[in-house]
């Protein structure tokens, strides 16, 4: 496991109260806002703010303008493509977007009090997808360097699992992990974007050997996946800003191709300690044959 | 839903079948359908060309099972189908 390209460092000299550039699984994306960035986010993203000099391409630009008249309340997501390849724009539920694909560019039209964050994990969702990725509901962790991926809905178990693991591993997120591929290698991705526990890591990278399916029982026991079961849990919890179209067929070929590279194990579990040497022997079994 | 109906995928409806069975997801829910073999056929035959008469008619060849039992089936999986705005029905 090592640090991602964002970490080792931080240098927020270009950082303003209206910008900020991350890196998120290794995708750049500077923010700039016509309001102050909250110092929540800030707090929350500064770990995975991009280092000058180690950006990626493509390099992307999310401009939002603060509308006060902007009605929130958007209920069927629209979605128009552009005349330019790539470009498209949508009415989300409390924002609007255009996408200029030549530019990099996207530019989002919101109401003052709509959550930045939101904004940016839709946007890094669909971007991943485009750069082979995907982001993922889920519990994410790495033990001796190997990569786990505990992918659930709410109700699930991402937040007990995460609360019974982290005094055992490197815990990389109790909500949203991001998968991508480096070549033929699953690479598993902390985020800035956090769950009911609110924990977040520094941006840290580990192969992915492992995805565990949760399942809340009163035993332990494991079995394997079917690869249908895999591949319909890891498009089940992909975060979707579009839900159709080539983005969509794009979700479930790289769903297909994590669930046929990557192990799936259901794990049944009591939300007890004891689960940690059931997931130690599942983890050290992938590790060995990956 | 009758025997004679035509049912049709509706085209906007992400889906991909893997070594025999398909995962559909409904674009209005985000809801995701894993599909067994049998319901697979029946998906992608609903072009809009085949009666579900007919599909169970090829579906009974090819999986070797009762017509009568896939006739209730069919009808079931493509009413809850319809139901949910994933297929139009002619």
């Amino acid at each position: 496991m090592v640090d991602s390209e964002g970490s080792g460092g931080l240098d927020c000299t270009d950082m303003s109260e209206h910008q900020i550039t991350l890196s998120i699984a290794g995708l750049p994306l500077t923010l700039i806002d016509e309001a102050p960035i909250h110092d929540w986010l800030l707090e929350r993203c500064h770990q995975y703010h991009a280092k000058k000099g180690v950006m990626a391409t493509p390099s992307w630009t999310l401009t939002i303008a603060r509308n006060e008249q902007f009605k929130i309340g958007q209920e069927q997501l629209i979605y128009q493509l552009g005349d330019e390849p790539g470009s498209f724009f949508i009415h989300a539920y409390d924002f609007k977007a255009y996408r200029n694909a030549c530019h990099e560019s996207i530019t989002v039209e919101a109401h003052p009090d709509a959550a930045i964050i939101g904004i940016v994990r839709w946007l890094m969702a669909l971007l991943l997808v485009e750069n082979g990725g995907l982001l993922v509901h889920s519990a994410s962790f790495a033990h001796r360097g190997s990569g786990v991926l505990c992918p659930g809905v709410s109700g699930a178990g991402k937040s007990t699992m995460s609360k019974l693991v982290r005094e055992q591993c490197y815990l990389f997120s109790d909500e949203t992990a991001a998968v991508r591929f480096l070549g033929d290698v699953p690479m598993l991705y902390s985020t800035p974007f956090c769950g009911e526990l609110g924990l977040v890591s520094g941006p840290v990278e580990a192969p992915l050997e492992t995805i565990l399916l949760l399942k809340h029982a009163d035993h332990y026991a494991t079995e394997p996946a079917r690869l249908i079961e895999a591949v319909s849990t890891l498009v089940g919890c992909t975060f979707m800003p579009l839900r159709e179209g080539p983005w969509m067929q794009g979700v479930m070929r790289l769903s297909e191709k994590l669930a046929r590279r990557v192990p799936a194990h259901y794990l049944y579990f009591k939300p007890e300690p004891e689960v940690w040497s059931t997931i130690n022997g599942i983890v050290e079994q992938a590790a060995a044959t990956a | 839903m009758e025997l004679s109906s035509k049912p049709q995928r509706r085209p906007e409806i992400a889906w991909r079948v893997i070594e025999g069975e398909a995962v559909v997801v409904n674009p209005r829910s985000g809801s995701v359908f894993p599909l067994n073999p049998v319901a697979t056929r029946l998906w992608e035959l609903a072009e809009g060309k085949n009666t579900v008469e007919q599909m169970i008619a090829v579906i009974a060849e090819e999986f070797d099972a009762p017509t009568d039992v896939l006739a209730k089936d069919a009808q079931t999986f493509f009413e809850d189908l319809s139901s949910k705005a994933m297929i139009d029905v002619t």
